[in-house]
């Protein structure tokens, strides 16, 4: 008898579990119609499973500021990662970004010049500038030179975007561009430093 | 303000980027990183703890220092387990750890084996009346959970409450699926007749007033 309720017990528990199937389900109702002990347990287990799926149902968030008190701590603590593989790269990082900010620079104010230049030049003589205009004049005039050997295709280009785009559209684009150009850049690349990381940390540890 | 742009272009970055890339980023020495795994298992570790400590400050404070432990740790987390299964283990790692602190400075070991008795008799005292609402009954189950021993309350935590399955478990855990299935069917059988010693005395209770 008391075997007979142990296997009845194993039924329970994978009741528990909600993997009973309907043929074991049989089996166990027919035993708990004559065993007032297995019902009993049955009842209990029926119970606990609806009050955990009550508990279950209530959904848990961390209290407000949570991540923000974790932070101040982590702030806090210095700590050396021997896996670690940049060794503080800053000096690199910057001479990187001096580079990507002028390559971006140039660009914009290429740009510019290539819409604009009367207007630029314009103002730049009225400013008393006139010795940047004389400097930059030629670059100006080679670059029109090149566009109209290609073919014109710059200054149909750039005529275009005069007739049919308003000049600050044209500006926001020109500096958007050159954000973006920075973004991609200086956006790191951890799944390559992940890798890297995980092959030292195999042989580190 | 270039600084501040970049600050949000990296947060971006760090929104789209994998729990082990985000680890990288840590070891690297970008502690801002670090936020970004926070926001995304605070919710997770901050439950598991609350469900086995059932107080809300202890389980604020005990969240916090898990996930100090997390960030000390960072190297040790290899990326064959999910980073929510090596969050879970911490969590319940450093909770275990804790009672076991408390217990040592404030209970007394005699005490200690009365917990689950006396919170049963304290319990059945307090409610007199048969009829318990859904939530007054999934409290009370959760206070028998409370007072199981660590052994079985951890895998009952994560299977009934926290909706794990046997496999993860064992991952968390580090035994065999078999150990964990018995455990947790060992706890359940615990957790049965706690309900039915709190249903006797309670019932004996009513008949001797």
């Amino acid at each position: 008898m008391v075997s007979a309720c142990e296997k009845y017990g194993e039924l329970m528990m994978k009741y528990m579990d909600g993997r009973l199937d309907d043929f074991e389900q049989m089996n166990l109702d027919k035993h708990m119609e004559a065993c007032e002990a297995c019902r009993e347990d049955f009842a209990m287990y029926q119970e606990m499973l609806a009050s955990f799926d009550h508990s279950n149902e209530e959904i848990i968030e961390a209290p407000e500021g949570f991540a923000a008190a974790v932070m101040e701590k982590v702030e806090d603590i210095n700590i050396y990662f021997p896996t670690k593989i940049r060794n503080d790269g800053k000096v690199l990082d910057s001479v990187i970004m001096a580079v990507w900010g002028f390559l971006v620079a140039t660009f914009v104010m290429g740009s510019a010049l290539l819409l604009y230049n009367e207007a630029i030049f314009e103002w730049l003589t009225a400013n008393g500038l006139g010795v940047i205009v004389a400097a930059l004049q030629p670059i100006v005039d080679f670059a029109f030179g090149i566009s109209s050997a290609i073919g014109g295709y710059t200054s149909i280009a750039s005529g275009w975007f005069g007739t049919n785009i308003s000049d600050f559209a044209i500006i926001a684009l020109i500096i958007f561009v050159g954000l973006v150009a920075v973004q991609f850049y200086m956006s790191p690349k951890y799944a390559q430093v992940a890798a890297q990381i995980k092959k030292r940390r195999r042989k580190i540890m | 303000m270039v600084n501040e742009w970049f600050k949000v272009v990296t947060l971006l970055n760090y929104a789209k980027m994998t729990d082990y890339e985000l680890v990288a980023a840590c070891i690297e020495g970008e502690k801002n990183s670090f936020e970004e795994l926070v926001s995304r298992y605070k919710n997770l570790v901050y439950s598991v703890v609350l469900r086995m400590v059932t107080d809300k400050e202890d389980a604020n404070d005990l969240a916090q220092e898990v996930f100090i432990k997390i960030y000390r740790n960072l190297e040790k987390y290899s990326e064959e387990y999910k980073f929510s299964t090596w969050t879970i283990r911490i969590a319940t790692n450093h909770v275990i750890d804790w009672r076991r602190k408390k217990k040592y400075e404030t209970v007394s070991i005699d005490d200690e084996e009365n917990t689950v008795a006396g919170g049963l008799m304290a319990n059945s005292g307090a409610s007199p009346e048969d009829e318990y609402i859904a939530d007054e009954q999934s409290r009370m189950l959760r206070d028998l959970v409370a007072g199981l021993p660590d052994i079985y309350r951890v895998p009952i935590v994560l299977y009934h409450e926290q909706g794990l399955s046997y496999q993860e478990i064992s991952e968390i855990t580090g035994e065999p699926l078999s150990k964990v299935k018995n455990r947790i069917f060992r706890g359940r059988k615990l957790l049965k007749e706690s309900l039915m010693n709190l249903r006797r005395g309670g019932e004996s209770y009513g008949v001797g007033m």
